[in-house]
């Protein structure tokens, strides 16, 4: 025993000094602490070795609450020392090592510990001497929170909530000068319902005792401050932070108690839209989180409606500050009739639910608060429009993305109106003809936020409502590809980020159904853009290369095309720098998704477009890398790319379609070489990702289709003849039967009568489809699958002599032979059957002849770009 | 906590729908009032069941709450089979007429309705990832369609994706494998063929002849084993896959067999006609389940029975149904006994479903009934959220906000150590070249001072000779001497520089490298300024020895 004592000693102190490692710069006093500690571990531990695990830690752990109140509760109380941020945050980390704190105030023995500790806690944050200790009496309050059982909370609910409404009350009266401490009281607020909530009683103690209004009312204080702001000048105006934490409260108030918050709903959408509609962008975040939340306050009957409700009234601002940002504009009419007002749900609707009224006046509420005043000037307008646009494309955002109680009807239609409405004025339209008092600079940057958040828009409904979207593609897609095919005039480059990205979006979500309107005419905007930028001195420096070695090398031969295509891809006007890689980085990307998603389904000729690009473009990059011309500033320099262009090869791989040669050899050769050959890890991992699936396509742990011959076939059907012929003499009570040789024979003289009269149907609709197809009869199947040309290539070269295929004539004729079956002895048979093989394989041989023709075909231009 | 699979029986005739338990065979529940037709069931989503009523223009919804009907929805015809996307987004509908139904289920909203076929519609399902609708019928052709284009309301006529029309009787059953749209589809006809079909080549790969008229057929979902249910009441199975060719025969061993039902041994005699015609009737529905190691089988006379797979013995029987089976459907327990008939809020909680339209309207375009989860977005705030009412950033986030920048720091440290490594030591490069300019500088200077000594002593009259030669002599000195200062000074950079080298191996910390380099550096150059006021006084005193010395030395001197 005593080794294993000393060495888990040692461990325990060296455990010590890591603790003590930890905090940085550590105060005498924690020291002093930690001292303490360790030598009461170190104590325990010699003397009750058995019990280590246990009964230490917990006297350990009293040991530290009995210090921390004696050394700092106390003494902070009496000023003898100053707490600063470092000893609180140690201390904190000392409560929860171990599950310190925990483990003591939660076990009933430590009763008196707990109310010492919780006292001295309520003293300190009642201290008005000095703020410092407040505050750290308020965070070990809310430590204390975290960590509260049901006892716990049951016996101390109330003391704490009096405790932080008077805090609260204390640091509002103070103003700016008690913000941090505003905020403490805040979050410990937020955690004690979140707690409260947990065990219905606490949660009835809260909700029914007048304390989640008072709890309101402080959290809902620094924004009646600011109304107040003008009138008192003794009142100073809350700082943001002071809103941004009373918005978390009741953000997390509503988290916990929902439907119970409903008598102050009212309340909180005059301040959610408030802050909407506000300049700080911080608070309107915030303010789209709360209004989101606050159908959950209606409860379970009526969220719905006012869910409704409350995207009505978004959509129609939205509706209007478009109005006012594209007056002017001639505009589709279906868009500017429907009204600007926003309606109460019909009374069917409202009619069946309880408190019919309270609930109207809810939502006559809501639909009251008002928007702000219009501003004068075009320069206000501008600014305030775009903004509170942006602002309520966020909420809406929100919205769509916060969980609902109830299923509810999102007006789909409008939405998708309004966003094409904003999407069909593109620039072009605006710099030909300026339509009001905007000047062209305003028009340009109204245009440019109101597309951006459009997209933003776009992409969450497509993230949202996924396959429902299938409906809208036709018109989306159109309007998603315009600005790709006129994309001089969108020289913004966050505007076409975010077009690619919700492309992208689009491609996930509606899966292989956008291959016909969307993918296809995609393919060749995409092609375009994903070309590298090679810049032109160096482009120079190549060809001269190039023309010395002319000849020598095919492989200059063979990146030829691909080069001619990147100088087609330098635009002398434009400004290369990073960003322009971004560009082609989020084209690959939506062209990886779209091969991913419906790669199979674009076409041979398309198919083929992508996959002669995307080979070249890696070769290039490969070649490049070889003789270390990797440039500067080109876009093969950037990883992300080089990595997206192996990871859309390997879509292409990993997709074949017939009659296109495969990429496969291509990209397995091509992506060990980039696995050994290529600088950065990121790329590296890509290839060896692309490796290790093509090779699992080389070689399969389930192969192709495959057909036994016919030889074995009957032998197996001779063996399963005579196993049942023994199991029949042996016992008849078996529950799986095979037939016996005579019904066999019955059997078999019936299915060729059936052959004979079917075979004339089968035979005439064998000749008018596909020679290759084959027909097998009873369980044999095709070995000629044509799956992947890959595969099959392996396969055939792999296999020649082994694999067979079958006719229809030789199968059928052959397995429902009489002589075949009626033999039992197997010599005659067996004759019959080598004859029949001997037939076959000749078949066989002529067929596997064209089918290495075919593949050699295929196997050809690989060979020659190699 | 045990996950238990359940099977959903439908037959024609009796009057309920009964889910069983698959693994202990105990009755789970019935949903009253329904009996189906043959594919008639289909799961909407993961809450809701729609049955197809046989022999009426009427089509139940159920929910798994309640044993009853939701809904008992009238149609415009005799109903027929069903399906819906996996989402449970759309229901799809085939009937005796050949014509399809689409429906919206949140909604109701009937989309569109067209004639998909010149007979009777037997079969109808979408592919695994909901791209396409397959529908099979009595005309023996198999259609495939665009979901895409059912949906599009500008395309007033439908048009096929492909056709298939090998088959040369009635289609009975259609399973669509995994692989959405480059999936296989194996479908199985009167015509006795089970035939195998590449969506994306659009043909058959492969056809199957069986010695009986065919009337379903599942695959495992790696899809290796085959299963075909005949209407001689043999179940076949085919292995697709050949795992290897040198063990052919152990291979063709298991390559061919069939499950036979529990005949008895009188009956064996006239095994084949008898044994459709008799006590066991022919298979109508078959399904696996999930690890493909249980066959669940339903026959014409109302029997469901469960085999082992591997072993092709009947584990369990189950003969409570009236009438044919005509759907079985595998899924994970959907029932929560303590839930069941009670009428709550539960029925708004659920995913949003309306009884279905009899005919079309325009009520689908304006709304869509959602009901919505949280997504992840960029919301900064509710970050804040998060991270405030969490242990581990609430206390003093500004010190964590500190800590994680100081790691992030150290970090791109760790990553850019090479890089800063390198850029050092361009630096240091740089610093060298720059003293070597400097020393080239002092150079020039000492020779104009020399000049200037030699014209100063010109002008005193001495002789031109004695001054060249005192020129040539001060000059080689000075060479000599800027020679070895050179050596000397290329001897301490190449000294410094090792230095670097090592103490950049050690990664030691960089910026005080630096700081201490150029000190060290700047020694020199003092060292070296003083110098350079010394050596014009050379030539002075030269010039005095010169005066004093005689003038043979001096080239003794120029010589050494």
């Amino acid at each position: 025993m005593a080794p294993t004592a000393t060495k888990k000693q040692q461990q325990n102190n060296a455990n010590n000094n890591n603790k003590n490692k930890r905090p940085v710069e550590t105060t005498p006093t924690i020291n002093k602490v930690k001292k303490v500690k360790s030598s009461n571990t170190s104590t325990s531990t010699s003397t009750k070795t058995t019990t280590f695990d246990q009964i230490p830690k917990i006297q350990n752990n009293l040991e530290i609450i009995k210090d921390i109140i004696d050394q700092y509760f106390e003494s902070s109380q009496q000023q003898s020392i100053s707490i600063t941020k470092d000893i609180e945050s140690t201390i904190v980390q000392l409560l929860h090592h171990n599950q310190c704190l925990c483990k003591v105030l939660n076990v009933k023995e430590n009763n008196k510990i707990a109310l010492k500790w919780v006292q001295s806690i309520a003293s300190m944050i009642r201290n008005k001497e000095d703020k410092n200790v407040s505050l750290f009496g308020l965070t070990m309050l809310v430590e204390t929170i975290r960590i509260a059982n049901y006892e716990l909370m049951v016996e101390y609910q109330n003391q704490w909530c009096t405790l932080l409404t008077e805090a609260a009350t204390d640091a509002t009266r103070k103003g700016t000068a008690a913000a941090d401490k505003y905020q403490l009281v805040m979050v410990a607020m937020s955690l004690l319902v979140d707690k409260s909530a947990l065990w219905n009683d606490t949660r009835r103690s809260i909700t029914s005792n007048n304390t989640i209004n008072s709890f309101i009312t402080s959290a809902t204080a620094p924004f009646t401050n600011t109304t107040n702001a003008t009138n008192t000048t003794n009142t100073t105006s809350s700082s943001n932070a002071e809103k941004l934490s009373g918005v978390l409260a009741i953000c997390s108030f509503i988290d916990s108690l929902d439907a119970s918050i409903k008598p102050f709903v009212g309340r909180l959408e005059v301040i959610a839209y408030s802050l909407l509609f506000g300049s700080d962008s911080q608070l309107s975040e915030a303010a789209t989180s709360l209004i989101s939340r606050l159908p959950k306050c209606i409860g379970v009957s009526a969220a719905d409606i006012y869910w409704g409700v409350s995207l009505n009234k978004i959509i129609t601002s939205m509706d209007v500050s478009v109005d006012r940002l594209f007056k002017g504009i001639p505009s589709d009419k279906s868009n500017l009739v429907q009204s600007r007002v926003v309606l109460l749900p019909k009374n069917a609707a409202t009619g069946a639910i309880e408190g019919n009224d309270q609930l109207n006046a809810h939502l006559t509420h809501l639909i009251n608060i008002a928007t702000p005043a219009l501003p004068t000037t075009p320069s206000q307008i501008t600014e305030q429009e775009t903004r509170s646009f942006q602002n309520l494309t966020s909420c809406l955002s929100s919205i769509l993305t916060t969980s609902t109680l109830t299923a509810c009807q999102l007006p789909i239609d409008r939405i998708i109106k309004l966003i094409s409405r904003i999407l069909n004025i593109g620039f072009t339209q605006i710099s030909s003809n300026p339509y009001n008092d905007f000047t062209l600079i305003q028009q340009v940057s109204i245009i440019t936020k109101l597309h951006c958040s459009s997209y933003q828009l776009l992409s969450i409904l497509f993230k949202v409502l996924r396959k429902a979207m299938v409906p809208f593609i036709k018109t989306l897609s159109s309007t998603l590809l315009r600005p790709l095919r006129v994309m001089e005039s969108y020289t913004n480059l966050k505007i076409q980020k975010d077009l690619f990205e919700t492309i992208k979006d689009a491609i996930e979500a509606i899966g292989a159904s956008c291959s016909d309107s969307l993918a296809v005419p995609l393919v060749p905007i995409l092609l375009k853009q994903i070309l590298p930028y090679i810049p032109e001195q160096q482009q120079a420096a190549i060809q001269e290369k190039k023309t010395k070695k002319k000849g020598a090398q095919p492989e200059a031969q063979m990146t030829g095309p691909a080069q001619q295509q990147t100088v087609g891809n330098v635009d002398a006007t434009k400004i290369h720098d990073g960003s322009d890689h971004q560009l082609r980085v989020s084209a690959l990307q939506v062209l990886e998704s779209l091969l991913i998603n419906a790669g199979s389904l674009l076409g041979s000729s398309v198919r083929t477009q992508i996959d002669s690009t995307i080979v070249s473009l890696v070769m290039h990059c490969q070649t490049l890398l070889v003789k270390k011309l990797i440039f500067v500033n080109s876009s093969y320099q950037c990883d992300t790319y080089r990595s997206l262009l192996y990871s859309c090869m390997l879509q292409l791989a990993i997709k074949p379609i017939s009659g296109i040669p495969p990429v496969l050899p291509y990209t397995i050769r091509l992506m060990s070489n980039g696995a050994s050959t290529d600088n950065s890890p990121q790329v590296r991992s890509t290839c060896i990702q692309g490796v290790s699936i093509c090779e699992s396509i080389i070689h399969p742990q389930c192969p192709n289709l495959q057909a036994p011959t016919i030889h074995s076939n009957l032998s197996s059907l001779k063996k399963s003849i005579n196993q049942y012929q023994l199991e029949n003499n042996n016992s008849n009570n078996n529950n799986n039967h095979f037939f016996n040789q005579q019904q066999q024979e019955q059997e078999i003289d019936q299915v060729e009568q059936d052959e004979q009269e079917s075979g004339s149907d089968e035979e005439s609709g064998s000749v008018s489809d596909d020679d290759e197809k084959l027909d097998i009869s009873l369980n044999d199947i095709d070995d000629e699958d044509e799956e992947d040309e890959e595969e099959e290539e392996e396969t055939i070269i792999s296999t020649t002599s082994k694999t067979t295929t079958t006719t229809t004539s030789g199968m059928k004729s052959g397995l429902f032979n009489d002589l075949s079956f009626n033999s039992a002895t197997s010599a005659s048979s067996k004759n019959n059957n080598n004859k029949k093989q001997q037939q076959q394989q000749q078949d066989i041989s002529e067929d596997e002849d064209e089918d290495l023709d075919f593949d050699i075909v295929d196997e050809s231009p690989s060979e020659d770009e190699n | 906590m045990v996950v238990s699979e359940v099977i959903t029986l439908a037959s024609k005739d009796d009057t309920g729908i009964y889910l069983y338990d698959l693994r202990n065979g105990t009755l789970q529940t019935t949903l009253t009032n329904s009996s189906a037709v043959d594919n008639g069931v289909c799961l909407i989503g993961t809450e809701y069941v729609a049955v197809s009523q046989s022999g009426k223009a009427l089509l139940h919804l159920y929910s798994w709450n309640k044993d009853s009907p939701m809904y008992k929805i009238p149609m415009q015809e005799k109903t027929g089979p069903l399906c819906a996307t996996s989402d449970g987004l759309y229901c799809c509908m085939g009937t005796a007429s050949g014509t399809i139904y689409i429906w919206e289920t949140a909604s109701g909203a009937l989309v569109r309705t067209w004639e998909a076929h010149y007979n009777k519609i037997t079969t109808i399902t979408f592919t695994r990832d909901d791209c396409f609708l397959l529908s099979g019928g009595d005309d023996g052709v198999i259609n495939v369609w665009t979901l895409e284009s059912l949906l599009n309301k500008e395309e007033s006529l439908m048009r096929t994706k492909t056709s298939f029309t090998d088959h040369s009787l009635g289609i009975t059953s259609i399973y669509c494998g995994y692989g959405g749209s480059n999936s296989r589809v194996y479908s199985v006809s009167n015509d006795r063929t089970c035939r195998v079909w590449d969506l994306v080549q659009q043909r058959a790969i492969t056809s199957i002849v069986f010695p009986t008229n065919l009337t379903s057929v599942v695959v495992d979902a790696s899809e290796t084993v085959l299963y075909v249910g005949g209407g001689d009441g043999v179940i076949y199975q085919t292995d697709l896959i050949s795992l290897s060719q040198t063990s052919l025969d152990m291979q063709h061993s298991q390559q061919q067999q069939s499950f036979v039902t529990n005949v008895s041994n009188q009956l064996q005699q006239q095994l084949k006609k008898t044994f459709v015609s008799s006590s066991s009737k022919s298979i109508t529905a078959l399904n696996l389940s999930f690890d493909g190691s249980l066959l669940i089988s339903g026959t014409l006379d109302g029997q469901c029975n469960i085999w082992d797979t591997f072993s092709r013995q009947t584990v369990r029987s189950i003969a409570s149904l009236k009438g044919a089976i005509t759907s079985i459907q595998v899924l994970f327990n959907p029932i929560d006994n303590l839930s069941m008939n009670q009428d709550s809020n539960r029925k708004q909680s659920n995913q949003p479903l309306q009884p279905f339209e009899k005919y079309t309207s325009d009520k689908a375009s304006s709304n869509i009934p959602i009901k919505l989860s949280t997504l992840p977005i960029n919301n900064q705030f509710n970050q804040l959220i998060e991270s405030s009412l969490t242990f581990n950033n609430q206390y003093n986030p500004s010190i964590n906000n500190n800590t994680q920048q100081q790691e992030s720091t150290e970090e791109s440290n760790n990553n850019n150590n090479i890089s800063n490594n390198e850029e050092n030591i361009a630096n240091m490069v740089k610093e060298i070249n720059r003293f070597k300019q400097e020393l080239d500088k002092q150079k020039k200077l000492n020779r104009k001072l020399v000049d200037q000594m030699v014209e100063d002593s010109i002008s005193k009259g001495d002789d031109k000779q004695q001054i060249q030669k005192q020129r040539e002599a001060i000059m080689n000195k000075n060479l000599m001497e800027i020679e070895k200062q050179d050596k000397e000074e290329r001897k301490k950079e190449q000294q410094e520089q090792k230095q670097k080298q090592q103490q950049q191996k050690k990664q030691e910390k960089v910026a005080a490298a630096v700081e201490q380099e150029p000190e060290e550096e700047q020694d020199l150059i003092l060292l070296e300024k003083p110098k350079t006021p010394k050596q014009p006084k050379k030539p002075a005193q030269a010039k005095q020895s010169a005066k004093k010395v005689p003038i043979k030395a001096l080239p003794s001197k120029a010589k050494k």
